[in-house]
């Protein structure tokens, strides 16, 4: 039976790599959104704004160590497919559709999952409500990861020791003590080891509903 | 399921109180029709009272069926449609449409009204038959017949002649065979199918809204400025004073703050990537106010880019940046400065959606609401009665360069202190301000500690060494020998080497060896030495002599000197407004690698600038001259 759906589906590969020739057909008819991410160091192309939140929210999830958007083109049929993205999980390998009310054509569905499941990758399909539900938190990790980006040159392994200790010493305490409002260029390593902290999943920062300011609560995870 | 008026009230208990019946305005009625209808609504009320018939009837002079005819016109029907109520109170009023309930006249028996849209009800598949030949007519199929409601009526009557239908039935026993009706229906299904349909709407997710911090979301645009102006040129001493192009004008916009972050004027009608990234450069420098020189202009009262608040203003990172998809917004170098040293979110957003960034384009607008008051202004189209006239069009305009670039400065930077009411009644400065003490608004550090701008550039060239032309150890970019002492190493010989450079000055590069040892500065040839020359315009150059197979002895003056001989054409005088101000910029990014002879060497050749105002050779006081030189014709 899973022989007879999975016969449908055909690739040519499964190492993901973003398909540029295929996006940059969409980029010219769709929102499309470009940013560089640390867990895709390259250029990624969203065709939606779901997909990019959803990116962002894999940047925000420490156990993520990767993801790849428009990461494989599979034939289903003879029908070309490209899903959203592939991300990998505490070593599990996930792939992703993102649907409006996370409708998705069962035709396709059904012999996807089944081929993926022999080659031991999950296929979820997510619904963009579900994301747009958590746009504040993306965007505010949109913001993290971009000063990390742009300030990937500036060493910080001392500073970071530095606000775990603080942290550890007083565990309740606001990111206005720890980012210098009034001397932000001099203090600017500070401020980039405590983003990578909040990257690295070792410290936790309130983000869910409101921008980040200097009120905002921080303490160490676990 | 029909309801007569009896089951009707006892079907809805609410009708049974005239107040809950809908209102019709009886005034606009004149004379008898207004009497009948209020004697109506006088009737309807008694019943509904539950007076007797025989006591209405003979208070109103009417008949006891007359008012149960009355009662069944405004309550009657079937159960699943509304009755007609008041509206079966006017006299004359058509409540059914049209619609038949008797059987169809045999003989001319009956009256013929609502027959035909009955026959069209009771047989479908000949009204599909009849309204695929309309729309394929419409569509202008290639089968299709050219119809005319005359065809039409044959078809009709064709049909019928199918189904048999009989002689002395409606429409056959009827002197015209239903031609008026058919005629009607037919210019009705032709409205109906030349009727443009309703474009497919794309789905768009509803989103929450929320807070977005300044410099998060950005948007950018560019636009032709609507007003055409003058700038005066000195030409072998003679004064003049032109018409230009039109110019473009980037600007670009925060969201939250509604906050103009930075604009540029560019000296031309289409700009390119250079200028794009311009605005960018523009954004990290600090903002100076202009010396105003129009009379009755001035700055308002803290008026200001944010640039000019704090250093830190100067670097900030931006989010997301909105833009359309130009071609100049799509360049590889636009992308890689947006994404790679700013970090940012580039978004193009889907096509022909301006709408999409409403605030870049309102801000263009009323930029446009001063412009247009000049009388040399284009108007927002060509239809538009506020445009130039065409005697006007004729002559050169009043309003110079100068005064544009001054005016732009002031409305630029006066809407940045107009309160907004959404933003409190604060204004767009103060609001950046306010945000900044309660948010880290993110700084670009690297931005700060980057000497080098967005227009400097790497390459790998080869080393070349001609030994038989007698020739020192070169590399060729774009078309131009560049030679310097750091290539004079026997083993550079056809090894690869990086250059890098500016864009906006490439009479110098520096080159690096394949593992980061620098090699000096390298010089473009003597002829290329006298001005500061952009890519852009080396690339005009070698169009123009390629074309026209030319070999000019001193390029950079004598392309100006081409452009001069037109230069009464708006397009050509906008292009040596342009290639001046690029001549005389000052650009040095790689002058600290000269050495005191290559310093010489470019100095040798002086860029014969002139001021026209220290001459007081200016004809108003508004004017201002291009930045000025003295052409020398045919020197190629």
């Amino acid at each position: 039976m899973i022989n007879s759906k999975t016969s449908k589906v055909k690739t040519d590969s499964l190492d993901p790599f973003q398909h540029m020739a295929d996006a940059k057909k969409i980029e010219e008819s769709c929102n499309c959104f470009y940013q560089k991410f640390i867990k895709f160091p390259d250029v990624g192309i969203f065709h939606s704004k779901s997909e990019f939140l959803h990116a962002a929210l894999l940047e925000s999830d420490p156990e993520v160590t990767r993801f790849v958007p428009q990461s494989h083109k599979f034939l289903i049929g003879n029908r070309p497919y490209i899903p959203d993205c592939y991300f990998v999980k505490n070593g599990k390998k996930y792939i992703v559709e993102l649907k409006p009310q996370g409708k998705f054509n069962p035709k396709k569905q059904i012999p996807l999952t089944a081929y993926l499941k022999r080659e031991n990758i999950e296929f979820l399909v997510i619904s963009n409500e579900e994301i747009l539900d958590r746009e504040m938190f993306a965007v505010n990790w949109l913001e993290i990861v971009r000063a990390l980006v742009t300030n990937s040159h500036i060493e910080t392994q001392n500073q970071e020791y530095k606000i775990l200790d603080s942290l550890s010493n007083s565990p309740e305490q606001q990111l206005g003590d720890i980012i210098s409002q009034h001397d932000r260029f001099n203090k600017m390593a500070h401020e980039i080891a405590f983003y990578r902290l909040c990257h690295k999943g070792e410290v936790y920062m309130h983000l869910e509903d409101k921008p980040f300011s200097y009120d905002t609560e921080v303490k160490i995870c676990g | 399921m029909w309801l007569t008026w009896v089951l009707r009230l006892q079907c809805c208990p609410l009708l049974r109180d005239y107040k809950n019946w809908p209102k019709v305005n009886h005034k606009k009625f004149k004379g008898v029709k207004r009497t009948k209808f209020l004697r109506n609504q006088r009737i309807v009320i008694k019943v509904l009272l539950c007076i007797k018939f025989k006591d209405i009837a003979d208070e109103e002079n009417i008949s006891v069926p007359g008012i149960s005819r009355l009662m069944s016109r405004a309550l009657a029907g079937y159960q699943d449609e509304d009755p007609p109520l008041t509206k079966a109170l006017i006299p004359g009023q058509k409540i059914n449409n049209g619609k038949r309930k008797k059987s169809l006249s045999n003989n001319k028996c009956s009256g013929a009204r609502g027959s035909f849209t009955k026959i069209l009800e009771e047989n479908t598949e000949m009204t599909d038959r009849l309204k695929d030949r309309v729309k394929a007519f419409v569509r202008r199929d290639p089968n299709a017949e050219n119809m005319t409601p005359k065809s039409f009526h044959k078809a009709f009557l064709a049909e019928l002649e199918d189904l048999n239908w009989p002689d002395d039935q409606y429409p056959l026993d009827q002197s015209n065979q239903a031609l008026e009706s058919c005629r009607r229906y037919f210019h009705k299904l032709v409205n109906k199918y030349r009727m443009p349909k309703k474009k497919k709407q794309r789905s768009i997710s509803q989103t929450q809204v929320i807070d977005l911090l300044p410099f998060q979301k950005l948007q950018l645009d560019s636009q032709l400025t609507d007003l055409n102006v003058n700038a005066t040129i000195d030409d072998k001493g003679i004064i003049e004073t032109v018409r230009l192009s039109r110019l473009a004008l980037f600007m670009m916009k925060d969201v939250a703050s509604d906050c103009i972050l930075s604009y540029f004027l560019c000296y031309t009608k289409s700009p390119n990537q250079d200028d794009l990234l311009n605005l960018f450069s523009f954004m990290n420098e600090k903002w100076e106010p202009m010396e105003l020189k129009t009379p009755g202009l001035e700055y308002q009262l803290g008026a200001c880019l944010p640039s000019a608040l704090d250093e830190e203003f100067q670097f900030r990172s931006i989010g997301i940046l909105e833009l359309d998809n130009a071609k100049c917004h799509l360049a590889k170098m636009v992308k890689d400065h947006i994404l790679i040293k700013l970090g940012a979110t580039l978004n193009y957003g889907l096509p022909a959606t301006p709408k999409s960034r409403q605030l870049i384009e309102y801000a263009f607008k009323l930029l446009n609401e001063i412009t247009h008051r000049f009388p040399s202004t284009t108007g927002s189209h060509v239809l538009d009665p506020l445009k130039e006239t065409k005697s006007n069009a004729k002559k050169v305009p009043t309003f110079s360069l100068r005064t544009l670039e001054e005016v732009i400065s002031v409305v630029v930077t006066a809407e940045n202190t107009r309160p907004r009411e959404r933003l409190g009644g604060l204004s767009p400065l103060d609001y950046l301000k306010y945000q900044n003490e309660r948010h880290p608004l993110r700084v670009n550090y690297e931005m700060r500690e980057e000497c080098l701008g967005p227009f400097v550039s790497e390459v790998t060239r080869k080393v070349c060494w001609y030994k038989s032309d007698n020739r020192a150890p070169e590399i060729s970019f774009n078309g131009l020998r560049y030679v310097g002492e750091g290539l004079k190493e026997s083993e550079l010989e056809n090894q690869k080497i990086t250059i890098r450079y500016d864009r906006r000055d490439l009479r110098v590069v520096e080159a690096f060896k394949e593992d980061g040892t620098s090699l000096g500065a390298l010089m473009a040839p003597l002829s290329w030495q006298s001005h500061p020359f952009t890519l852009r315009t080396k690339k005009r150059i070698s169009k123009y002599t390629r074309e026209e197979n030319l070999k000019l002895k001193d390029p950079l003056r004598n392309m100006l000197n081409i452009h001069m001989r037109d230069k009464h054409l708006p397009s050509e005088a906008l292009e040596i407004v342009r290639l001046v101000k690029e001549f005389n910029s000052s650009i040095n990014t790689f002058d600290h690698l000269k050495t005191d002879d290559q310093n010489n060497d470019s100095n040798s050749i002086s860029t014969h600038e002139v001021d026209l105002t220290q001459t007081g050779k200016s004809r108003n006081p508004l004017e201002w001259n291009t930045g000025l030189f003295k052409g020398e014709k045919n020197e190629q």
